[in-house]
């Protein structure tokens, strides 16, 4: 976790500390929601774009 | 008044409040992602309030402002500062002249459809979404803003849901910030429930955007502020942080 300088002492590596997950729940729930989000913007993206290429009928 | 009619108006205070708070951290930190969403959410607060002001009376410059940043320069905004966060590359540059440009050609048309809306189709008490369509004339009969909405909805869309949610995968796979991991989770759903919400309306479907704006104002809000608030490893941590990623970095 260290290393030497150019003077040849030896300066501690910056740590980030990791924490722990806050539950297990946390680590079931967070992939499933992002990949049900990920779903969502992808579906809302192609409507989009099929209105914009009047593909999709529009008020 | 019914109740879909009251939420522009919250939807307004919460957005006043959040531009306030993130202009006043751009006034600090000088990023140039804060002043993009600074702008963006000042340009949704603006339509929000345009909205209940349209509840209540008609004016046709404040129907503009609704058009012209509700309907489509305020996604693309939030998104540039999202895009300014992620890449600070030199192209992120180029991008913003595009957005620039694009929403200079999209404010002329728009002042140039002015003229020509049947504000005989007004109808207080009603929605401004369900029926700006009707007060609008069709694009072959001269509202080309209409074919501009589009561009600006799908890029900002992408720019801030897609930020928002690899920003959450990352902290969640490093197993760090897990408040940041929500706050983008908040974020996304906020910015998705407008995205739907517009798409509803852009297929006639409008008395859901109101609400979907007051969802997005309170989750986005709701999302930074999750953010910003200091984690204990955050101040044991390294002096050189890891690259920020979150929407509130």
């Amino acid at each position: 976790m260290s290393r030497p300088n150019s003077q040849g002492s030896t300066v501690p590596r910056p740590v980030r500390k990791k924490t722990r997950s806050p539950s297990r729940l946390y680590d079931a729930v967070i992939p499933v929601l992002l990949i049900i989000l990920a779903a969502i913007t992808v579906i809302v993206t192609f409507v989009a774009v099929g209105i914009l290429l009047g593909l999709v009928p529009y008020r | 008044m019914s109740l879909n009619l009251v939420l522009p108006f919250f939807s307004s205070a919460i957005m006043l409040v959040f531009t306030v708070i993130v202009f006043r951290r751009y006034l600090k930190r000088r990023a140039l992602h804060f002043l993009f969403w600074g702008i963006g959410l000042a340009m949704f607060g603006a339509a929000s309030f345009a909205e209940a002001y349209l509840a209540l009376t008609w004016n046709p410059w404040v129907f503009f402002v609704w058009y012209l940043f509700g309907a489509a320069l305020t996604a693309g905004w939030i998104g540039q500062g999202t895009v300014y966060l992620l890449f600070r590359k030199r192209w992120v540059h180029a991008l913003t002249a595009i957005l620039v440009l694009g929403s200079l050609i999209t404010t002329a048309l728009m002042v140039q459809v002015m003229p020509k809306l049947n504000t005989s189709h007004f109808t207080p008490m009603q929605p401004i979404s369900e029926q700006y369509h009707t007060i609008m004339p069709p694009v072959q009969d001269g509202a080309t803003v209409r074919l501009t909405t589009p561009f600006f909805n799908i890029y900002g869309l992408i720019t801030l849901v897609g930020g928002a949610l690899w920003s959450a995968y990352l902290f969640w796979r490093k197993r760090v910030l897990p408040n940041r991991v929500i706050a983008n989770v908040l974020i996304a759903t906020g910015a998705l429930s407008i995205g739907f919400a517009s798409t509803l309306t852009r297929l006639g479907y409008g008395s859901l955007l109101y609400l979907g704006e007051l969802i997005a104002a309170a989750l986005m809000f709701a999302g930074f502020m999750l953010a910003a608030r200091p984690q204990p490893q955050e101040t044991a941590a390294s002096p050189a942080p890891a690259r920020q990623t979150s929407l509130n970095a």
